[in-house]
């Protein structure tokens, strides 16, 4: 005991400060990464930090133990010192294995305690939970340090073993359908499973793990003992140049290799396997009515909307568009419509209650046609400046005649002026502020202007110009876009300057301003929010039409972010009196000082379809 | 009584055989000098003494106990200085001494404070920064501060400079006069042997050569010198030739009043180590 004792202290010496600094670092960078998330209002769990950190921080961590407790002992030579004292060569390794086990356990217990009290405040974490979470961890690192342990009794073999590993499991990945957390010890801590899977425990994987890591430690303990320490010191020296050429010769093959196999299976593209499917094939058209009793609804929106996709793929010069997956949602009213998110290449899928009363057809094929023009593009008119066109054209393409309506809406968005160049081209954040239909009618009466303004042609020529282009995936694309900026293209599609356009599209609104004020009054809106509460004021100057509720958004902000989530919004809907004037809303202790929120204010009034988003800002609460 | 006993050792690394059939045996009391040339298999008996490496046939005993399964327990009654020196850099020799002194029950810290200051070593400064001669007195001190009945040394010396070297083996030769410790210490440097030990083992490609006191050694090798135009001489049983040269024959007798007989002139330990080796060598090939 002594002896061991003695031991364990000169290994604390030498490696206490290491250790301890890894510690430290490991628990300031979880603490910020705690904080970080915590403001994330789109994190999904703050558990989610433990398999983050096993995977990375630990991972290292084990790197580094393994090669300072045991690589440095044979490169130093001071091997041969401990040899030469009265100690068995099986006790030195053994004490290397667990004390190398037990660091390397109580970072990771480091992770497991603040990962789960940091969760405990916004998801409940019992007993159970807590056990599964540190039994995968625990099959984990076995397996990891095993691996470490391992490898640092392979001496100067061992940079090539962990670069080879490291190949070998990006190779696997792009080789074949498997990513690296599904290989069995590393899907124990799989950063999409191991915060979500409450009553689950990958009991194969476990095993696995444990048994692999105990058995790579057992060939670490062969090689560290085996011809009487003489091989693992062997291994030790440097690398002669035969075998410097042969790992080059090896990597080299191995690079070869992973380049030209490709083990990856085409994955069976997506497709309804019910036979309640209506499918217009040259529409690449499919609607899953679920029930026969929802057939001849389907047929309906199918005979409506299959012309407009046909002359869409003609029109845009597309030989084949990607298939549009329409799924029955009876759990959805008739103005909602779901975008699923479904890999590029299984084209789109859409749900909606097209069975509803008051199913929005236009909005649901609107939706269907951007989402189309979307994948055309590989999803490059996301961040494109030019969404404005293409929300617009998504619109204008499958809307009815008459768009009174749309252009009523426009004119209440710009009621208080009209925006510029520059603010068109930043769509994102102005669709935030009006709202997804006040943004989508808006950009529909830009469209409806340009096609009186320039033809049907033009406008279809710049959704071509703009959307239908196979984009590069270099440096030659920065360099298109530099040549090809927006007013340009515009102007060579539609024979118009960016900015008469704008002065046409302004006046073509100004014929509905009268109507706009009188039917939707003038509604002013405020905003005060503070520590202890948050107010909203909503007011009229003029009478207005009847108004059904008015609705108060609000959500919290991340620090840089951007966009919102409209699905994610808090909703806090009143009903408005009759004849009033103006109504206060007040919601207190929601938000802490220095917060940065998203409030949005909405009046739904009884003409008209869709809500109307009166206001948005952003603020900080103040203390 | 005899401290280290073996009989017959053999050990091999791979398909060299390293020892063949090894004989030694080592007096209570006894400084032992273990001469051999570089790969000759010192270093590999030693170890093997000390239990670093196992032996691969043939018994060894020390202390009248066999090694086999006892190897820490006897390993803590010997004092081992290695060939080289690899302690710790960032240790000082206080840190060494908290650290080994937990392997060994009778670790004496006063001896081992003693001992540092009778070499003349910092006791607080790293070992990264000592010298090869600081070096191996350090491991000395350390050999000697649990007072083992048994010192073995592996060329302790090697790569000391001459003044560092006398300094150490002086130091080796009082330890066994104020204590009476039985010394083995191996070397290929044959004056050192001749100035430290009383017995000597000449070892050659694995098999002892010679094994006694030095100064027998001295009294059975000579070098015969021929008279010219004279017959060869007759030599008889107990005496073996060793080498023919022109003028003269080495030549070694079974005992000292047959080399006296012969009138042949004595030679310096360094040429009867020679001669011996050259000779095993010469045989061993033919």
């Amino acid at each position: 005991m002594r002896a061991l004792r003695s031991l364990l202290i000169k290994e604390f010496k030498a490696h206490g400060g290491a250790y301890i600094t890894l510690f430290v670092i490991i628990g300031v960078f979880l603490e910020l990464s705690i904080v970080g998330m915590s403001q994330n209002e789109n994190h999904t769990s703050l558990l989610s930090v433990i398999p983050a950190y096993l995977l990375t921080f630990v991972a290292l961590a084990g790197a580094i133990l393994s090669k300072r407790l045991i690589v440095d002992e044979y490169q130093l030579h001071t091997n041969e010192f401990l040899q030469a004292l009265p100690l068995r060569r099986t006790q030195l390794v053994l004490v290397k294995y667990f004390l190398g086990l037990a660091a390397l356990v109580s970072l990771a217990a480091l992770v497991l305690i603040a990962g789960i009290l940091a969760a405990l405040r916004s998801e409940p974490v019992g007993w159970n939970f807590a056990g599964l979470l540190t039994l995968r961890t625990a099959g984990y690192l076995i397996f990891w340090w095993g691996i470490c342990f391992c490898y640092s009794f392979t001496g100067r073999f061992r940079p090539p073993l962990i670069w080879g590993s490291l190949l070998t499991l990006i190779g696997v990945s792009f080789t074949t359908d498997s990513d690296f957390v599904d290989l069995w010890p590393f899907h124990l801590v799989d950063p999409g499973l191991m915060p979500y899977q409450r009553d689950i425990f990958p009991h194969k994987e476990f095993w696995v793990s444990t048994l692999l890591g105990l058995l790579l430690a057992g060939i670490g303990f062969w090689l560290g003992t085996a011809r009487e320490g003489r091989l693992v010191s062997q291994l030790s020296g440097r690398l002669s140049q035969r075998e410097k050429s042969a790992i080059g010769v090896v990597m080299v093959l191995f690079l070869l290799v992973t380049s030209i196999v490709d083990l990856k299976k085409d994955k069976e593209p997506y497709h309804f396997e019910s036979d309640a499917v209506l499918r217009v094939p040259e529409a690449s058209l499919e609607i899953l009515y679920q029930e026969p009793d929802y057939e001849d609804s389907a047929q309906q929106f199918s005979e409506w909307l299959a012309p407009k996709l046909i002359s869409l793929r003609k029109e845009l010069g597309v030989a084949k568009l990607p298939t549009a997956r329409i799924v029955l949602a009876q759990d959805l009213d008739g103005l909602t419509r779901e975008l699923v998110p479904v890999k590029e290449t299984d084209g789109v899928l859409i749900r909606c209650n097209f069975t509803a009363v008051d199913f929005d057809r236009v909005e649901a094929g609107a939706l269907t046609v951007h989402t189309i023009v979307n994948r055309l593009c590989n999803g490059r008119a996301t961040y494109d400046p030019n969404h404005w066109v293409l929300d617009g054209f998504s619109e204008w393409w499958v809307e009815e005649k008459d768009i009174s309506e749309r252009l009523l809406e426009s004119a209440f968005v710009v009621r208080n002026g009209f925006p510029d160049a520059d603010t068109i081209a930043g769509w994102g954040a102005f669709s935030d502020r009006h709202g997804e239909r006040l943004g989508n009618s808006f950009s529909l009466s830009g469209v409806a202007c340009l096609e009186e303004a320039a033809g049907r042609k033009a406008v279809v020529d710049l959704v071509k110009a703009h959307f239908v282009r196979t984009a590069h995936s270099d440096i030659r694309e920065s360099f298109y876009q530099w040549t090809h900026s927006p007013s340009r293209v515009f102007q060579k599609t539609t024979q118009l300057k960016f900015d008469d356009f704008l002065k046409q599209w302004e006046a073509s609104l100004t014929p509905y301003k009268e109507q706009q004020e009188k039917l939707f009054g003038d509604p002013q809106g405020s905003f005060s929010v503070t520590a202890d509460k948050l107010s909203a004021q909503l007011s009229f100057t003029s009478a207005s039409t009847p108004i059904k509720t008015w609705t108060v958004l609000h959500t919290k902000l991340s620090p840089g972010q951007s966009g919102i989530n409209e699905n994610k919004l808090k909703q806090e809907i009143r009903t408005w009196t009759k004849g009033a004037g103006s109504a206060e809303f007040t919601l207190t202790k929601e938000y802490s000082s220095g917060d940065l929120v998203w409030l949005g204010l909405e009046v739904d009034y009884q003409k008209t379809a869709y809500p109307l988003r009166v206001m948005a800002v952003r603020r900080e609460v103040a203390p | 009584m005899n401290v280290i006993e073996v009989r017959g050792l053999c050990k091999k690394f791979g398909k060299v055989n390293v020892l063949r059939g090894l004989d030694m045996t080592v007096e209570q009391g006894q400084v032992y000098g273990f001469l051999g040339r570089n790969g000759a298999g010192k270093s590999t008996t030693l170890k093997i003494l000390v239990g670093i490496l196992t032996s691969g046939s043939g018994s060894v005993e020390l202390f009248g106990q066999a090694m086999s399964g006892k190897k820490t327990d006897l390993r803590a009654r010997i004092g081992y200085v290695a060939q080289e020196q690899n302690f710790y850099g960032w240790m000082t020799p206080k840190d060494l001494g908290s650290f080994v002194r937990g392997f060994y029950s009778n670790w004496d810290d006063t001896l081992y404070q003693k001992l540092l200051k009778s070499m003349d070593l910092p006791a607080d400064r790293k070992v990264e920064t000592f010298s090869g001669g600081m070096l191996a007195k350090q491991g000395l001190a350390m050999a000697l501060a649990h007072s083992p009945p048994l010192l073995v040394l592996d060329e302790p010396t090697a790569g000391l400079d001459p003044v560092a070297r006398r300094e150490f083996l002086q130091m080796v030769i009082e330890q066994k006069q104020t204590q009476g410790t039985t010394i083995l210490f191996s070397s290929h440097l044959v004056e050192e042997v001749e100035r430290a030990a009383d017995t000597v083992g000449i070892l050659e490609q694995g098999t002892m050569l010679y094994e006694g006191r030095l100064d027998a050694l001295s009294r059975q090798v000579g070098m015969l010198k021929l008279q010219e135009d004279a017959p060869e001489p007759e030599l008889g049983e107990k005496v073996e030739i060793l080498r023919k040269l022109p003028d003269s024959w080495v030549i070694r007798c079974q005992d000292a009043e047959s080399l006296a007989a012969l009138n042949a002139s004595p030679m310096t330990l360094e040429d009867i180590f020679v001669e011996l080796v050259t000779h095993r060598r010469i045989h061993a090939s033919s």
